[in-house]
């Protein structure tokens, strides 16, 4: 059972203590929750897990692989993938495009046989497509697959960028907000499709505000306040915790 | 047709050596790489090949393979500098290396013959050898087009730390750009030597990399028609300002000042934007009707 830990991890950026000391494990095949207020340092977890921040302290391991330092391309190729809060797609792509880059870390031909338009790469890219194109369809997107990605709705890009995430099948996937801008009945969709992504064996961190749907899914939740750890265990206690229900809701409030 | 083409025969020899140099730009442009070191590289393919050819009796076709290789180790060991760069800094620092190289050739008089060039180059190219090459440059980037190397390069163009998200080893590929540019603009600097009988540093200076650069810029940097369109215009475009005589300059300005203006993708692109477009609603309306799915999956494959 491979998972992703992270021990005693810090980020400082100069005196503001972003991320302050965190443990946390992802573990394949389950969805593990990371909520917690605005500003609390979510992002950051994820930025610091995928290299694109360098750790103060600390280490993230994969299995008994220490990642901590890998750069950002080398961390994706052990079989971690992310979406990005503020969804980044290649605006000027097609919708299907945008998710035939994201088999990349699967191809098999290389940089020759591209250049010389080898039937190999050829048959290859034919078949990204194809298989990109199914996973249009797991998402409900296929009608908008000749688009410019850029044109789509919000709620829509946001599937596009999943589907990108999880196209080269990677160990561990991290979803930075994957429901926001989506309704009751999208988010439920989305919901379907993160539990049988989980049922194949994928890890799931599912970063969040909304705390029902945070609840309804992960099987572990860790909840995140101005950088540091203040609960973590299954959703039903966690969410009664007071601690918990002071940092989201401030004070004396009563929980939702 | 014959009797066009005897007439406009060193129109269209310049022609197809703009367009190979046009490539060159646009493959690093497309890239995300803002390199304008085009000119550079084609100055070192061709004095490599006329050093070879003139001084040491090289035959020809070896001559241009050793032109491509300096073509590839400039730009190669340029690369590791430029990767670290990003935007306007890129072209600043392949601006100074045009300059470097050009300044190179006219200190080391000796060796290049300073600021007269060589001459004497035998004139062996004629428009046959300079269309086959144009035309392996085009399958070349065609195939990028079609395959895995170009998806990457557009993913570095349009926000490189999603392409590194994605597990893209994005220093190698900006790398790989960059000597594919290299490599291009070498050889075709190479042929234009094997075809003007002398050359010198000013063949290569500032207006040789505005000239490449205004190829890609008028015809657009995107798509294969991109550079054939741009170098179309900047080969037709003289002739038709000529009756202008002194005014042709001032022509040749406005109309590029108007192409930016109103078609900021370059006219080529624009071309086959237009033609997607129009293919893409041809598409939906037939798909507005009921078909069977298996049309969908057809629209997908030959796209």
């Amino acid at each position: 059972m491979s998972s992703l830990r992270i021990e005693g991890a810090c980020k400082y950026f100069g005196g503001l203590k972003a991320v302050d000391g965190i443990n946390m494990t992802v573990p394949s095949g389950r969805i593990t929750g990371l909520i917690g207020p605005n500003g609390a340092g979510k992002s950051t977890v994820v930025n610091m897990i995928s290299g694109v921040y360098s750790l103060t302290h600390g280490e993230v391991w994969l299995d008994d692989q220490q990642i901590t330092r890998l750069h950002v391309d080398q961390v994706a190729r052990c079989g971690i993938a992310r979406t990005f809060q503020n969804i980044r797609l290649l605006p000027e792509e097609s919708v299907l495009d945008n998710v035939v880059i994201g088999f990349f870390r699967k191809q098999q031909t290389g940089v020759i046989s591209s250049l010389l338009g080898l039937p190999a790469a050829l048959a290859e890219t034919r078949r990204l497509r194809e298989q990109a194109w199914e996973l249009l369809g797991r998402f409900g997107i296929q009608e908008y697959a000749d688009l410019d990605a850029g044109s789509l709705p919000y709620g829509h890009q946001r599937r596009v960028e999943m589907a990108r995430s999880i196209a080269a099948s990677p160990r561990i996937v991290m979803l930075d907000e994957p429901v926001a801008g989506m309704n009751e009945v999208e988010s439920a969709e989305m919901a379907e499709i993160f539990e049988s992504l989980a049922k194949s064996g994928m890890g799931l961190l599912l970063i969040e505000h909304n705390v029902a749907f945070v609840s309804r899914l992960c099987s572990h939740v860790y909840v995140l306040d101005s950088g540091r750890m203040i609960a973590e265990g299954a959703p039903e206690t966690v969410t009664r915790d007071p601690k918990v229900i002071e940092a989201y809701i401030g004070g004396k409030a009563h929980a939702a | 047709m014959m009797s066009f083409y005897y007439a406009n025969q060193p129109l269209i020899d310049f022609f197809l050596l703009a367009v190979g140099l046009g490539y060159s730009q646009q493959l690093a442009l497309r890239a995300g790489v803002f390199s304008i070191a085009t000119a550079g590289f084609s100055a070192l393919g061709a004095y490599a090949t006329a050093i070879l050819v003139t001084r040491h009796g090289v035959p020809v076709p070896f001559a241009i393979m050793i032109a491509a290789f300096v073509g590839i180790a400039a730009s190669y060991i340029l690369s590791v500098p430029l990767a670290r760069l990003r935007g306007a800094f890129q072209a600043i620092a392949t601006l100074a290396f045009v300059q470097v190289v050009i300044a190179l050739l006219l200190y080391f008089e000796a060796f290049t013959g300073g600021a007269i060039g060589i001459s004497g180059i035998p004139r062996v190219m004629n428009t046959g050898w300079l269309l086959l090459a144009v035309l392996v440059t085009i399958y070349v980037i065609w195939s990028i087009n079609r395959t895995s190397v170009g998806r990457v390069f557009s993913a570095l163009r349009q926000d490189d730390s999603v392409a590194a998200s994605l597990g893209i080893p994005i220093k190698n590929y900006y790398a790989l750009a960059f000597v594919l540019s290299g490599v291009i603009g070498a050889v075709f600097g190479s042929l234009r030597s094997l075809y003007v009988f002398n050359i010198e540093p000013i063949d290569f200076g500032f207006h040789a990399m505005v000239a490449s650069l205004t190829v890609v810029v008028l015809g657009g940097r995107n798509t294969l028609l991109g550079p054939i369109a741009g170098a179309l215009i900047m080969a037709v475009l003289p002739e038709l300002a000529r009756p202008l005589a002194e005014n042709r300059g001032i022509v040749n300005g406005a109309i590029l000042i108007l192409v930016i203006t109103f078609l900021p993708n370059g006219v080529g692109d624009e071309l086959v934007y237009w033609f997607r477009r129009r293919m893409r609603r041809r598409n939906q309306t037939t798909a507005l009707t009921p078909q069977p799915h298996k049309e969908d999956k057809h629209v997908i494959a030959t796209d």
